[in-house]
């Protein structure tokens, strides 16, 4: 069908460029638009050129413990990098968001299926996620290191804890609004219980499921870097505090683009997962995000 | 669709005995959407069930695939009496609902999965192939739903109905949302599938000219609440070409003028 559309296509790109060619202003207004949509491509780095550069003035002219200029965050992440203090701390970030992450993935996906199949887990369940999403998680820290000590497991839990609530909500909603016609599709083929979940509703619920991690990323994020600043002291989030506590803002600095460059890094890897995994999905917006 | 199976399987026959079926709205006052409904589907026939929106008539479909249940009399499909979906059942939706996350070949390949499990690999492969091919999706297998148009992804969801061979094809209103000249051209398609197969089919539409085009008889339902107001014969030789002037046929329009005047006729009331 697409071949025979193809046809009259060509006749209209046709007409179209002939009436261009007849009509000179027309031409000129092609490249006027041209020239915009540059103009516009552009517009970003300048933005963050521009950016840099009033920093830079700004930053050259304040007491260097109020504010470090870019020159001086790049030569203290240089420092940094070369003295060997950054990769073990950005070894530890990573680890500790890739495990508590991964935790909050499996753990909120799975519970996100059985409250999105189940109406009756669904209303057991409600009070505590309302009562965690409303409640600052941050405020349990004191809490988790009475319970799991300073070390590895404490951050861990606390990056898991921000991070699984977006997991789940996101997938109980992707998972019980799958369409009453798929659902029917399934009857009809006589789809057992278990295929239903795993031909059907899980399917169906990844683009949500992705939507969810997202967020859950960033707030696993805070998680981490909350829990290495205030727990153990330690990664990126010690690096922070500890240059914060001796006034060398250029390597606060540095530590904390460090940490947004683990934010990249990560949602970077998840686009790829998904476009790889689920390449169906790749037709589609991602939504609001 | 092998010759074997052409020769040994048959259509199962469908008795709709005295059905009724209302809604629960408040359990004091029920809504009757369907009041004793008797229809008689003959093995192999092709029968269009056809009347004003809200005659229930895809709730009378969706009765006979097992999805909704009925609140009196009896539906029999074969001779089994419908409780759960029946057996070698294929079933065209409305939306064509397509899996998204399935090319074409995998959602067409989802209708063998009652039958399957008796096939080898290579069988269920040539099958889901040929099914395809029926429908003249061959080039578009590897696609996603979300790539095709609505007339390809229609097409897509009668692959997945045929390709187990089955008894009992209940369309609800599968061209309805498709533009004219698609809708034109998958119905001589359908007619020409149907005819090379020995299945029953029932067919739910609000188009008159695509119900006298393709049926044997067409049901005319009338509404409030719903019931069969009349069978129409569809005395029309096969096969129907409407290049060789079946729209311009004196009977065909007279039927089509009939079973027009009877929904009228109900809506009027």
């Amino acid at each position: 069908m697409a071949r025979t559309i193809a046809p009259s296509d060509q006749l209209v790109s046709d007409a179209l460029s002939h009436s261009l060619a007849d009509q000179r202003p027309d031409r000129a207004a092609g490249a006027r638009e041209r020239r915009n949509r540059r103009l516009m491509l552009s517009l970003p780095f300048v933005s963050v050129i521009l950016f840099l550069v009033i920093w830079q003035i700004i930053g050259s002219n304040t007491d260097p413990i109020l504010l470090a200029t870019p020159i001086d965050t790049v030569k203290a992440f240089w420092d940094l990098l070369s003295s060997g203090e950054l990769a073990p701390a950005f070894a530890t970030a990573m680890g500790d968001l890739a495990a508590g992450y991964t935790l909050a993935m499996v753990v909120g996906i799975l519970s996100g299926v059985v409250i999105g199949r189940s109406p009756v887990v669904e209303r057991i369940v409600n009070p505590y996620i309302n009562f965690f999403q409303a409640t600052p998680l941050i405020a349990l820290v004191p809490l988790v290191v009475i319970w799991f000590g300073v070390g590895f497991p404490a951050r861990v839990t606390i990056t898991f804890m921000l991070a699984v609530w977006s997991i789940v909500i996101n997938t109980s909603t992707g998972v019980k609004e799958t369409p009453h016609s798929l659902l029917d599709v399934s009857r009809v083929y006589k789809l057992n219980r278990f295929s239903v979940i795993t031909k059907v509703a899980l399917p169906n619920a990844v683009p949500s499921i992705f939507a969810g991690l997202r967020i859950a990323l960033g707030k696993a994020l805070i998680g981490m870097v909350i829990a290495q600043m205030e727990i153990s002291v330690t990664g990126l989030g010690g690096i922070i505090t500890n240059y914060g506590n001796a006034f060398k803002t250029a390597y606060l600095l540095a530590g904390v683009f460090t940490a947004s460059l683990v934010g990249v890094i990560a949602a970077a890897l998840l686009e790829v997962v998904r476009r790889w995994a689920f390449p169906w999905t790749r037709d589609q917006s991602p939504g609001h995000l | 669709m092998t010759a074997s199976a052409v020769v040994t399987r048959q259509g199962a026959t469908v008795d709709i005995v005295g059905v009724s079926k209302s809604f629960n709205q408040r359990s004091d006052s029920a809504r009757v959407v369907l009041r004793d409904v008797n229809l008689t589907v003959r093995s192999g026939e092709f029968v269009s069930i056809v009347g004003a929106s809200g005659c229930g008539k895809t709730t009378l479909i969706r009765m006979v695939a097992g999805l909704a249940p009925y609140s009196s009399g009896m539906i029999r499909v074969g001779d089994t009496i419908v409780k759960g979906v029946p057996k070698r059942l294929g079933f065209v939706f409305q939306d064509a609902a397509l899996m998204p996350w399935r090319t074409v070949r995998a959602n067409v390949a989802m209708g063998l999965n009652e039958t399957g499990a008796l096939l080898s690999k290579a069988d269920a492969r040539t099958k889901v192939e040929e099914a395809m091919g029926l429908v003249g999706l061959s080039a578009f297998a590897d696609y996603y739903p979300g790539q095709l148009s609505g007339g390809m992804k229609q097409r897509a969801g009668l692959a997945r109905a045929l390709v187990s061979e089955p008894d009992l094809m209940l369309m609800d209103e599968p061209f309805g949302a498709l533009d004219a000249f698609t809708r034109l051209r998958l119905q001589e398609e359908l007619a020409a599938i149907v005819a090379r197969t020995t299945t029953t089919t029932m067919f739910v539409t609000h188009d008159v000219d695509e119900a006298v085009f393709l049926s044997d008889r067409i049901v005319v339902m009338s509404t409030s609440p719903g019931t069969v107001k009349d069978i129409i014969e569809v005395d029309l030789p096969r096969p129907r070409l409407r290049r060789e002037g079946l729209l311009d046929n004196r009977r065909a329009a007279e039927l089509r003028d009939q079973v027009l005047g009877l929904v009228i006729e109900d809506q009027a009331r």
